[in-house]
């Protein structure tokens, strides 16, 4: 069977999804707790995309002690990622269904962390390039739906200012610009926090970053650094303590393809509505065909 | 065995091998903070507070009490549940692999009471399984941290937790589980050695060390009034049609919007490939 093979039917389903046909369902358990390296994470601002990549739990956060620095392409294997099994090349993974319950009310994210790198600077104004360009894709490769995010591992500064990235587009032509965006002061500078940069008009995704540019000095230099990230799942927690299921069948017209190379960097980020740090409880579930 | 397709789950669906029965009365909560069912009669029979480290099996006091159905392959293929107040949150089937108790919530530093945990004889790799501090009378309201040292999925020793929240308000009652988080690099448990409360938190109390795999997660979201719930495995689970493996020692894990869980009744279907 070629690998990408349609599932055909919820017959097909069924049969792959209790073991039959080289399925290979798989759990993965999962919990988030709000702590990063067993200290309190970064502030929340309500409406503030935050990264979970970082934050303790099972499977493991990364290593808050060794945040990316060159530039890598993640995978399941990444440390921080939900490290389910890289499926059998003649097959694809993909995601049957995703749950969670929540501590405080937001909206969780589930997303394939492409490639990251950091070690950029808060107070550097001017394009930076310390660890870029980032990687080729080696998932997503066509770039479409790709986001450009900028990652804070370390605080930055108290003053505000814009910030842009060149970038190469879907085409791909190299050297757009991001439009700027606030960069730096409260819900723009804590830890964890995740800054979606716009596209230039007329794109609409990202394969490569070449540099970032600060306008101007936040006032502290901090961390942060570049993920290319491509959105799964978003699934709304409203009410604190209450599940909620995504499914592929009831949602996406089927189970949901992790791409053609079965080794997505499985991780997730938190639109919050509160301060409260996110703690969060799932579980989930794939088949192969 | 697989389930060769949707006419054949329809009729394991109509033809089930099993209906497990249970009521569970209700348990006192926080709202969003995890709970174990172990402790909840009436039935089956409440499940006592371990102390020796233990496997407990689908014959232990406590358990769903499902029968095995040696040589072939057992599955949860529909949950009914009704529960008797307006709670709502999110309820998780779970196998409690592993267990044992007598730990102190007033020592600080590296408790090996009853320790370590008794080797897994499901789920034996470890992966996905959860590391839980179940309290079975209540801790103190002081709060402080807690961290375990445990072996990893890879057979690891010495691997240690992370520094989470334990004691006071939302971590210190009775019912109460706090699944620890891993150390960079982890994805589950083979067992614990010794667990750490960094300060006392006031009260001895008394908590012990769980190790769980849950199998399926069904949210009930209506949280405006009791609520019924009807759902199966291709829809409700999420195309998951969880495996009980023979001696799966069925409990719940519980969370919920409100402080109390309400008294749950229900029936768990299990089907026989």
């Amino acid at each position: 069977m070629a690998a990408g093979d349609p599932i055909t039917d919820l017959s097909d389903l069924i049969f792959l999804a209790t073991g039959g046909g080289g399925g290979s369902p798989e759990l993965v358990n999962w919990h988030k707790h709000p702590f990063v390296g067993g200290a309190a994470p970064g502030t929340l601002v309500a409406g503030r995309l935050t990264s979970l990549w970082m934050y303790d739990g099972a499977p493991s956060g990364a290593s808050n002690a060794a945040p990316p620095t060159t530039s890598a392409v993640t995978t399941n294997a990444t440390d921080g990622a939900f490290k389910q099994a890289t499926s059998a090349a003649s097959t694809k993974k993909r995601l049957l269904s995703f749950s969670a319950v929540g501590l405080v009310a937001g909206s969780l994210i589930l997303y394939d962390r492409l490639v990251h790198q950091g070690g950029l600077s808060g107070v550097t104004t001017g394009a930076q390039t310390t660890n870029l360009p980032t990687s080729a894709l080696t998932r997503q490769t066509t770039g479409v739906g790709v986001e450009l995010w900028l990652e804070i591992y370390t605080l930055i500064g108290v003053t505000g200012t814009t910030v842009t990235a060149s970038y190469t587009n879907t085409v791909p032509t190299s050297g757009r610009t991001t439009k700027a965006t606030s960069w730096g002061n409260t819900g723009f500078r804590e830890a964890q926090r995740v800054i979606p940069l716009p596209l230039a008009i007329g794109d609409n995704g990202v394969t490569a970053v070449a540099s970032v540019t600060n306008a101007a000095t936040t006032g502290t230099a901090g961390a942060f650094g570049v993920t290319l990230a491509y959105p799964l799942v978003v699934l709304p927690l409203p009410v604190p303590g209450a599940g909620r299921l995504w499914s592929g069948i009831m949602t996406a017209g089927g189970p949901l393809s992790l791409g053609a190379t079965s080794d997505a960097c499985l991780a997730m980020a938190w639109f919050p509505n509160t301060a409260t740090a996110p703690q969060l409880f799932g579980q989930a579930f794939f088949v192969e065909k | 065995m697989a389930i060769a397709n949707l006419a054949a789950y329809q009729d394991r669906l109509q033809g089930l091998y099993q209906k497990v029965r249970f009521t569970k009365a209700a348990v006192t909560t926080v709202a969003a903070r995890s709970y174990s069912s172990w402790l909840s009669g009436t039935f089956p029979a409440a499940g006592v507070a371990p102390t020796t480290a233990a496997v407990p099996t689908n014959a232990t006091a406590g358990s769903l009490g499902q029968i095995d159905c040696a040589g072939s392959t057992q599955r949860l293929l529909r949950l009914i549940l009704q529960t008797a107040g307006a709670t709502g949150g999110m309820i998780t089937i779970a196998d409690r692999l592993s267990h044992q108790g007598g730990l102190s919530g007033i020592v600080a530093g590296a408790q090996t009471t009853n320790l370590p945990t008794a080797a897994l004889t499901r789920q034996t790799t470890g992966d996905d399984v959860l590391l839980g501090i179940e309290v079975y009378t209540a801790v103190g309201a002081t709060g402080t941290t807690i961290s375990a040292s445990y072996t990893n999925q890879a057979g690891t020793a010495t691997r240690t937790t992370p520094l989470t929240t334990f004691g006071g308000t939302g971590f210190n009652a009775i019912s109460r589980i706090i699944f620890l988080p891993l150390q960079v690099s982890d994805s589950g448990v083979r067992a614990v050695a010794s667990v750490s409360v960094t300060a006392t938190t006031g009260t001895a109390g008394a908590f012990g060390v769980t190790l769980a795999y849950p199998l399926v997660s069904i949210p009930v979201e209506d949280v405006t009034m009791p609520m019924g719930l009807d759902e199966e495995g291709l829809f409700g689970f999420g195309t998951w049609f969880p495996q009980i493996v023979d001696g799966a020692c069925l409990f719940f894990i519980l969370h919920t919007v409100g402080t109390t869980t309400g008294i749950i009744q229900g029936q768990a279907h299990l089907s026989e490939d």
